[in-house]
C-alpha cells in the first residue's frame, strides 16, 4: 500500500514534466490535441497526488510505523483528528499539502476556462506555469524530502505530534494559510500567461478575480487564526510578536491587499499596468519566501521547523521567478505603457496611489527587519537583530496613515473631485473625529497612537455609514424604492463596493483591538496560598486549591481561582499545567476570560512543594474587537466575491451565449 | 501647479517621512545577537545595550529558587564547550526549558553576568524532533 504513495508522487513528478511539454508543443504547433492532453495529464497528476495524500493520511490514523513521518509526528493515543493534522506538522507532509492544493486548482483552472474562448490563447501557458510551479514542489518532495521515507528500524511508539501543536489551532491554521498561499499562484500564472501572449488588457484581472479574493480570504483568516492560537499559547508572545514566520505571513498579505486595491484602477483607467504586474509577482514570490522561511529556518524562529537542506533549491527557484518575471515585464514595456493620466490630485484614484505607495512601504520595512539579522551578518561580520520596537516604530504610523487614507477614499470622487463637495462631505465625519479625540482625552487617554487610532477609526466608521446611507437614500429617491429594498438593491447591485466597505470594517475593528490591547495591558505577579486573594483592575482572584488528573496523553495540574468582577462572581479560573510524559515537556495552559471590554488572562508560573502557586494575572484590553473585526471581515469578501446571478446567465451559461453569437451573427447576414 | 509636481511631492514626502521612520526605528531596536565565545571578544560595545547571547544550558548548574520566580545558571558555547557565562534571571519561566537545551537569552551583561530580561527556549523550532542537536543533547 505504501509504495503506492511514493509511485503517485514519482509519476505525478513524470506528469508535470508532460504537462510542461504538452502545453509548450501544443502551443509552438498550434495543435489541439495536445493541448487536450495537457489538460488530461493536470487531472493525472492530480489524481496520483491525492492518491499520496490518502495514503499518508491513513498511514498517520492507523499509526503505521513502517513510515518515518508517521513515528516522527503520531504516537498511539493520538487522538485521530489530531493524527490527520500531522499531515502538516512535519516539513514533507505540508510540502505534500502544498503541491496537493496547487494540483486541485490547477484542475479547477482548466474546468473553468477550457471552453472559455477569450482565455483560449493563455489557458496553456497558464497551465504551462502551474506545471513548473508543481513540478518544482515534486522535485522537492521526491529526492530531498519524502514523506515516504522509510524507518530504519522497527518502532512500537511514535514521538508524537508535539504538545505545543496539539490544540484547535492546528485543525484549521496550516490549511487555511496555505490555501491563500496557493492560491495566490493563479493570479500570477494568468499574470504571466498574459504577459507572454501579449494579451495586456484586463482579461487576466478580471479571470483571476475571485480567485484573488478566495487567496486573499484564506491568507486573512489564516493569519488571524494563526493570531488568536499565539495568543493561547504561552511563550509564542501574545497574538502577534513580528516573529519572521509572522512576518512572512503577513508580506504577501500586503501586497496582496495592495494589488486588490491597484486593479481596480486599471479597471477604470487602465493605468499601473506595470505596477500591478509587479504586485502580483511580488506576492507570488513573497508566498514563496514564507513556504520557505517556515521550513527551512534560515532565520530563527519560535516557529519554524527544524534547520533543513531546502534553502539553495528555494533559493534557486525563486532567482529563476524573478529573472524571467523580470525579463518579461521590461520586454513588454511598451504594451504596459498607459496613455491615460489621472484627472485630479483630489480624486479617489489618487487615494488608491497613496495606499499602494503605503501597503508596499510596510511589505518593504517588514521584509528589511526580517532579512535583516543575515544581511547585517553578511555585511558587518556580526548578527544583529532588530526586534519588535522596530516594526512598531515603522508600521504604528504606516497604519494609522492607512486608517485615515480608509476613512477619506469614500468621502472624495471619482476622477476629479471639487473642493466643495469634499468639504461637504467632509463634514460630519470631520465633526465625530473631533468629538471622538476631545472625549478619549478627557476620559484620561494620552497616548499617541492609540489616541489617533481610535478616533480617526470613528472617522472612518462614520465615512462608511455615510456611504450605505446616501446609497439608499439615492435609490428611495430615484427609484421610488422604501428603505428596506432600497438598502437591499443598493447592496446587492454593487457587491464589489460595498462587500469592500464591509471589510473596511472589519480591518478598523481589527486596529481598534491591537491599539487597545497593545497600549493598555497591566499586570500583576504574585504567589499565593490557598485563600489568597491578588486584585487586578476591577477583578478579584481567590486561590481556592489545587487538583490533579490525568489524561491519556498528560499529567494535568490544575489550579483554581474564584473569579470576582466588580461585584460579580464569575465563576471558577483554572490555569493548569500539563506535563506530558512521551515528549517530557511541559505545557502551561492559560486560563482566558473574555468579554468586549477586556480579557482576562491568568497564567499558572509554578507550583511550589508548600502547596503555594506563583500566578501572572494580565488585563487586556478590547482583544475581542481583532476576532469580531476578522469574522466581518470574513463577511464582507464573501459578499463580495459572491457571484451576481444576472452576469453569470449572461457570460457563463452556455446555450445562452450561443444564442447570443447567433443574436450577433445576423446582422453582419 | 502641474498635477505631476504634486504627485511627486506627496510621493517625496512619504518617502521622507518612512525614511526617518526607518531609522528611527532601526536605531531604537538594533540588538547584537552573538555566541557565548564572542562576548570577550567585543570590547567595544556599549554597556548598558541589550544583547542576546545563545548557548546551551549546562546541566547540574541551574539554581532555582520557585518562590521567587528566580533562577540562575551557566550558559556554554555552542561549539567551545569551555566558554561559559552565568545567567540570572527572575521571572516566568519557559515550559520547553530544560537542561542542555539550547537557549537564547536576552539582557544586559555586568560583570561577566548575563542579567537576562527574557529566554527564548528554541525548542519549538524543533517540530521534527529527529533533529540531531537534540538527540545528541539527551
Amino acid at each position: 500500500m505504501i509504495e503506492l504513495g511514493s509511485i503517485g508522487l514519482k509519476l505525478s513528478l513524470v506528469f508535470s514534466i508532460y504537462i510542461i511539454i504538452a502545453s509548450f508543443t501544443g502551443i509552438k504547433n498550434r495543435m489541439g490535441q495536445f493541448l487536450v492532453s495537457s489538460h488530461r495529464a493536470i487531472y493525472s497528476s492530480f489524481l496520483l497526488i491525492s492518491l499520496a495524500m490518502i495514503i499518508l493520511t491513513q498511514a498517520l490514523i492507523t499509526k503505521n510505523y513502517e513510515l518515518k513521518y508517521v513515528a516522527e509526528h503520531v504516537s498511539n493515543h493520538l487522538p485521530v483528528f489530531y493524527a490527520i493534522t500531522a499531515l502538516w506538522a512535519g516539513q514533507s507532509g505540508s510540502l505534500l499539502l502544498w503541491v496537493w492544493l496547487l494540483s486541485l486548482f490547477g484542475v479547477i483552472v482548466v474546468l473553468q476556462n477550457r471552453h472559455k474562448s477569450q482565455n483560449q490563447y493563455t489557458l496553456p501557458y497558464v497551465n504551462l506555469v502551474l506545471g513548473s510551479i508543481q513540478l518544482f514542489f515534486l522535485i522537492i518532495l521526491v529526492f530531498t524530502s519524502d514523506p515516504f521515507e522509510k524507518a530504519t528500524f522497527h518502532i512500537l511508539e511514535g514521538q508524537g505530534l508535539n504538545p505545543l501543536l496539539q490544540n484547535p489551532g492546528m485543525i484549521f491554521h496550516p490549511p487555511t494559510l496555505y490555501l491563500g498561499y496557493v492560491g495566490f499562484a493563479i493570479p500570477f500564472a494568468f499574470a504571466i500567461a498574459a504577459l507572454i501572449t501579449r494579451r495586456l488588457d484586463n482579461e487576466w484581472i478580471k479571470t483571476t478575480r475571485r480567485w484573488t479574493l478566495f487567496s486573499w480570504l484564506f491568507l486573512s483568516i489564516g493569519i488571524l487564526l494563526g493570531a488568536k492560537w499565539a495568543y493561547v499559547e504561552l511563550g509564542w508572545g501574545g497574538y502577534w510578536a513580528w516573529d519572521p514566520v509572522e512576518n512572512a505571513s503577513l508580506l504577501p498579505w500586503l501586497t496582496g491587499t495592495a494589488f486588490l486595491h491597484s486593479v481596480m484602477i486599471q479597471e477604470r483607467k487602465d493605468m499601473l499596468k506595470i505596477w500591478n504586474m509587479v504586485l502580483i509577482v511580488l506576492t507570488f514570490l513573497l508566498t514563496i519566501f514564507g513556504t520557505f522561511v517556515t521550513r527551512s529556518g534560515i532565520i530563527s524562529s519560535v516557529h519554524s521547523f527544524g534547520n533543513s537542506n531546502l534553502g539553495p533549491l528555494f533559493l534557486l527557484f525563486m532567482f529563476w521567478a524573478i529573472v524571467s518575471a523580470t525579463y518579461l515585464i521590461i520586454s513588454r514595456r511598451e504594451d504596459l505603457r498607459s496613455r491615460n493620466q489621472l484627472d485630479s490630485v483630489l480624486s479617489r484614484e489618487s487615494s488608491f496611489l497613496f495606499n499602494n505607495l503605503i501597503f508596499v512601504a510596510a511589505t518593504f520595512a517588514i521584509l528589511w527587519g526580517t532579512l535583516f539579522p543575515i544581511i547585517s551578518e553578511a555585511v558587518r561580520g556580526i548578527k544583529i537583530t532588530v526586534g519588535p520596537p522596530f516594526f512598531n516604530t515603522v508600521n504604528v504610523p504606516i497604519a494609522i496613515a492607512l486608517i485615515l487614507l480608509t476613512g477619506i477614499c469614500p468621502l472624495i470622487s471619482w476622477r476629479k473631485a471639487t473642493m466643495n463637495n469634499f468639504l461637504r462631505n467632509f463634514l460630519i465625519p470631520s465633526a465625530v473625529f473631533f468629538t471622538a479625540l476631545i472625549l478619549l482625552f478627557a476620559v484620561g487617554i494620552r497616548k499617541v497612537a492609540p489616541l489617533l487610532t481610535f478616533s480617526l477609526s470613528a472617522f472612518v466608521l462614520t465615512s462608511i455609514f455615510f456611504e450605505f446611507y446616501r446609497g439608499t437614500l439615492s435609490r428611495i429617491r430615484y427609484h421610488d424604492e422604501n428603505i428596506f429594498t432600497g438598502f437591499k438593491n443598493l447592496i446587492f447591485k454593487h457587491r464589489k463596493r460595498y462587500g469592500g466597505y464591509v471589510v473596511h470594517t472589519g480591518m478598523i475593528l481589527i486596529f481598534i483591538g491591537i491599539a487597545g490591547s497593545s497600549s493598555f495591558k497591566t499586570e500583576k505577579e504574585k504567589t499565593m496560598k490557598k485563600g489568597d486573594t491578588i486584585k487586578i483592575a476591577n477583578y478579584e482572584l481567590t486561590f481556592t486549591g489545587l487538583d490533579q488528573y490525568n489524561t491519556p496523553n498528560a499529567q494535568v495540574s490544575t489550579a483554581s481561582f474564584r473569579i470576582k468582577n466588580g461585584n460579580k462572581y464569575e465563576g471558577l479560573a483554572t490555569p493548569s499545567k500539563h506535563y506530558h510524559p512521551l515528549q517530557k515537556q511541559t505545557m502551561t495552559e492559560v486560563y482566558i476570560s473574555s468579554n468586549l471590554r477586556e480579557d482576562l488572562y491568568l497564567i499558572l508560573g509554578s507550583i511550589n512543594t508548600n502547596g503555594s502557586v506563583f500566578i501572572k494575572a494580565e488585563i487586556i484590553p478590547l482583544v475581542a474587537w481583532i476576532w469580531i473585526g476578522g469574522y466581518i471581515l470574513i463577511v464582507g469578501t464573501l459578499f463580495a466575491m459572491w457571484p451576481s446571478k444576472k452576469k453569470k446567465s449572461f457570460l457563463e451559461t452556455k446555450p445562452l451565449a450561443k444564442k447570443n453569437k447567433e443574436f450577433v451573427q445576423l446582422p453582419q447576414v | 501647479m502641474k498635477k505631476r509636481t504634486k504627485y511627486s511631492i506627496g510621493v517625496v514626502i512619504i518617502l521622507f517621512a518612512f525614511a526617518i521612520l526607518l531609522y528611527k526605528g532601526l536605531s531604537k531596536s538594533m540588538m547584537a545577537y552573538m555566541n557565548v565565545s564572542d562576548i570577550g571578544k567585543i570590547e567595544s560595545f556599549n554597556k548598558d545595550s541589550i544583547m542576546q547571547v545563545t548557548g546551551i544550558v549546562v546541566p547540574g548548574t541551574i539554581q532555582n529558587d520557585s518562590t521567587k520566580q528566580q533562577i540562575s545558571f551557566m550558559l556554554r558555547d555552542l561549539k567551545k564547550p569551555k566558554q561559559v557565562i552565568q545567567v540570572n534571571y527572575a521571572g516566568l519561566i519557559p515550559d520547553s526549558f530544560k537542561p542542555g537545551l539550547q537557549v537564547v537569552v536576552i539582557g544586559i551583561i555586568k560583570n561577566k553576568i548575563i542579567q537576562a530580561q527574557r529566554i527564548l527556549t528554541k525548542c519549538p523550532s524543533k517540530y521534527n524532533k529527529n533533529d540531531e542537536r537534540e538527540l545528541k543533547n539527551d
